[in-house]
């Protein structure tokens, strides 16, 4: 029963060949600007601050930045390994890309905090 | 799984990520054959295959298939049109909020026409700025998609608007993307257009 995951390996079940990176992105696309488009039509739908506290729309934007930081620096900046050093050397690409996964999981937390905090006690 | 492609290390011999796009360019290259074969066949070592294509017959028949795919394409985005208009103007709708969409139809080729202005080289900038370019053209669609969704939950206008219009935008951005595949596919397009 240890060896009964090892069949499962998905990376080489799929042959994503030179695509890899195409259909990344696409897929990428879809999911954040569907992500902004229900956002946008929550807003439009209830425009009320007591139906919907259009301060919480600081999640999606908190995620978005989280999103530019973290795509912003390449993997060969934090390795170090990359020809063009950047802006702010190695160590400052570390520490980009450290705040910007803080970010992206803070606003991850605050929007389940809110789906909790804010609407299902709300109900209950 | 392995003897498919004779194991996960043989995937493919160029290194190119667009390769595989450039899907019909064999026709419509005919007059060009000859002189830009040898120039891509230099630095673009993945198109090796396409430059062992030998130079079409006769001029006139290499005319044909690009008016004939021009002819199709633009009686597509007259259709796709159509179905805008008719999602706008119909008298039991009669809202023009719609025609917004028309914002996302004329902004969606420019991310990738500015990435393939910019970087023509293969090295690891040129496929971070393709990705972005197709990140960008995804995101352009599907708020061209969303846009008459939240019209219609808004009440702004009727639901079979909104079905018009998507349908409208369904064929449009195939137009589009039949466009890029047929024509865009080769590079006199960089060179005299601009």
């Amino acid at each position: 029963m240890s060896g009964f995951l090892e069949g499962l390996r998905c990376s080489e079940c799929i042959d994503w060949g030179e695509k890899r990176n195409t259909i990344a992105s696409i897929a990428a696309g879809v999911l954040f600007f569907t992500g902004w488009w229900i956002i946008i039509d929550a807003a439009v739908i209830y425009p009320r601050m007591d139906e919907f506290n259009h301060s919480y729309h600081a999640c999606g934007v908190i995620a978005t930045v989280a999103f530019l930081m973290i795509n912003a620096v390449s993997n060969g900046q934090v390795r170090g390994d990359s020809y063009s050093e950047g802006c702010l050397g190695q160590t400052g690409a570390r520490i980009w890309l450290f705040i910007g996964f803080m970010l992206a999981f803070g606003s991850l937390i605050a929007s389940m905090w809110i789906l909790f905090g804010g609407y299902v006690a709300k109900e209950n | 799984m392995a003897g498919i492609k004779g194991g996960p290390g043989a995937l493919s011999p160029g290194g190119l990520g667009c390769r595989s796009e450039r899907g019909d360019g064999g026709p419509t290259r005919g007059p060009h054959a000859v002189s830009r074969d040898p120039a891509r066949a230099a630095g673009l070592p993945a198109l090796a295959a396409d430059s062992r294509l030998p130079p079409t017959a006769t001029p006139a028949s290499d005319l044909r298939p690009p008016g004939r795919a021009l002819i199709s394409l633009s009686f597509g985005g007259a259709i796709g049109l159509m179905f805008l208009m008719l999602g706008c103007a119909l008298p039991i709708y009669n809202q023009y909020w719609p025609l917004f969409v028309l914002f996302f139809y004329i902004l969606s080729p420019i991310p990738y026409c500015i990435a393939r202005r910019l970087v023509d080289d293969t090295d690891a900038m040129s496929n971070a700025c393709k990705e972005l370019a197709i990140f960008l053209t995804t995101g352009i669609v599907v708020s061209a998609f969303g846009l008459p969704i939240v019209f219609a939950r808004a009440n702004l206008i009727e639901w079979g608007a909104c079905a018009l219009v998507l349908t409208g935008n369904t064929v449009i951005f195939a137009t589009i993307l039949g466009f890029f595949l047929v024509f865009g596919s080769n590079d006199d397009f960089s060179w005299q257009q601009w």
